[in-house]
């Protein structure tokens, strides 16, 4: 069936309105000028025993309770046919919200960040790297799925699976059973950051090292740094801002990791290696929205959306805007999560994603007791 | 709910898939275009 552009995206309209409606449902209607819903997380907070459990203690605030909602409408009834294109455009929420972001930071920040960020970034993504790929040998694991796991689980997730694959050969089953992996334990440390945090007194920032670090999926490290440490227009989230410039910097390293995976690929395999070009394939899988962060970032420190401290109404606006558009496309996100889509991993992709996705978060939060300060 | 009534959700789940973007390039210079038009009208607008 042929569709042209116009016709996409009236299809796409109902669904993005599906996702508003939860973003709504959860973080309210008063930016709309309708305070009469405060929302589902206000809801909660207004009793006091809900509050002490579900938000306190397991920081159930609306970036969760969007995915929550989202899941249970996929896996338990059913995601209605006129809303799936719609739903589909989840990811281009969360990359405006990720550009948007970019407000949140100045140049200093990040080079204040930055020296002891890019040391801890660079030695997790090696250690990942070999660990994964000497876990992978050890029980006989095809060289190409060690490949992509080792880039799933040292970098940022799928995008670094699906920017590996090509590099690495890789079939479309160990795609599948890697992202799988990736995004099943992605789902569980979600949850237990947040609580483990809490329950180790980890400061905002240190929260915002230990996530940025240890899990291992950009959108996931965004919705555990704000259930940590939930953002308002009046408190910008401190996990939230180390999260992403601990996450960014790693996103920088993928094209070596691509490059040196691909390299130890084409060592490992038995058949003959007929040339692909490696730097083509590696722009290609560039997610090019991070340069419209960078553009965000360097705008802020220039001044031009108003001053930082306290915030500029500029500034306060954009930041309502893109948790907005941070709760749409993880409502979407959660539509997209099938339980039987993770209740099919298993095996070896499994326990080795498992096994080298546990340890570095481990490492991490040590390394993070150890050698992290309480503020940055 | 049992695991068979959860496949038959996921059976309801499998729409025919179309989507807006032809490639991830593209979703990402719409995110940068959109991106750059929300910064023009918050600037015109403050």
């Amino acid at each position: 069936m042929e569709h042209n552009k116009a016709q996409l995206i009236v299809k796409a309209i109902p669904g993005i309105l599906l996702m508003f409606a939860i973003a709504v449902f959860t973080r309210g209607a008063g930016d709309f000028g309708f305070p009469q819903w405060p929302g589902v997380e206000a809801y909660l907070a207004s009793n006091e025993y809900w509050k002490k459990y579900l938000i306190d203690i397991l920081h159930l605030n609306y970036i969760l309770l969007t995915i929550i909602i989202g899941m249970i409408i996929r896996n338990i009834f059913t995601v209605p046919q006129w809303a799936v294109t719609g739903i589909k455009t989840s990811s281009l929420f969360i990359k405006l919200g990720v550009i948007l972001l970019g407000s949140m930071y100045s140049v200093v920040d990040v080079a204040r960040l930055g020296g002891t960020g890019i040391i801890i970034v660079l030695s997790f993504v090696i250690f990942t790297v070999l660990f994964t790929l000497w876990l992978a040998k050890r029980i006989n694991m095809d060289p190409a799925a060690a490949a992509l796991l080792s880039a799933g689980t040292a970098i940022c997730g799928v995008s670094a699976i699906i920017a590996a694959a090509p590099a690495v050969r890789a079939k479309t089953t160990d795609v599948v059973y890697s992202i799988a992996t990736i995004l099943s334990f992605g789902i569980v440390f979600l949850f237990i950051f947040p609580l483990v945090g809490t329950l180790v007194g980890l400061s905002p920032h240190q929260f915002g090292v230990w996530a940025g670090t240890g899990i291992l999926n950009s959108g996931q490290i965004l919705a555990a740094c704000l259930a940590f440490d939930p953002e308002t227009a009046a408190h910008a989230s401190v996990s939230l801002k180390t999260g992403q410039i601990y996450n960014i910097i790693r996103v920088i390293f993928l094209p070596f990791v691509v490059l040196v995976l691909a390299v130890f690929s084409s060592r490992s395999a038995q058949t003959e290696v007929d040339g692909i070009n490696i730097n083509t394939s590696l722009w290609s899988r560039f997610p090019v929205f991070v340069i419209g962060f960078l553009a965000m970032v360097f705008m802020t420190s220039f001044g031009l959306l108003g001053q930082t401290s306290p915030p500029s109404p500029e500034l306060v606006f954009i930041r309502k805007l893109y948790n907005w558009f941070f709760a749409i496309g993880l409502a979407g996100l959660g539509m997209q999560i099938s339980f039987s889509e993770l209740r099919r991993v298993g095996g070896k992709p499994l326990a080795v994603g498992s096994a080298a996705a546990v340890v570095k978060a481990v490492v991490a939060l040590m390394v993070v007791l150890l050698f992290i300060d309480e503020q940055p | 709910m049992t695991i068979p009534d959860m496949d038959n959700n996921e059976k309801k789940n499998q729409h025919h898939q179309i989507t807006l973007f032809a490639t991830e390039r593209i979703e990402d210079y719409v995110a940068l275009s959109l991106a750059l038009v929300l910064l023009i009208l918050v600037l015109v607008l403050f």
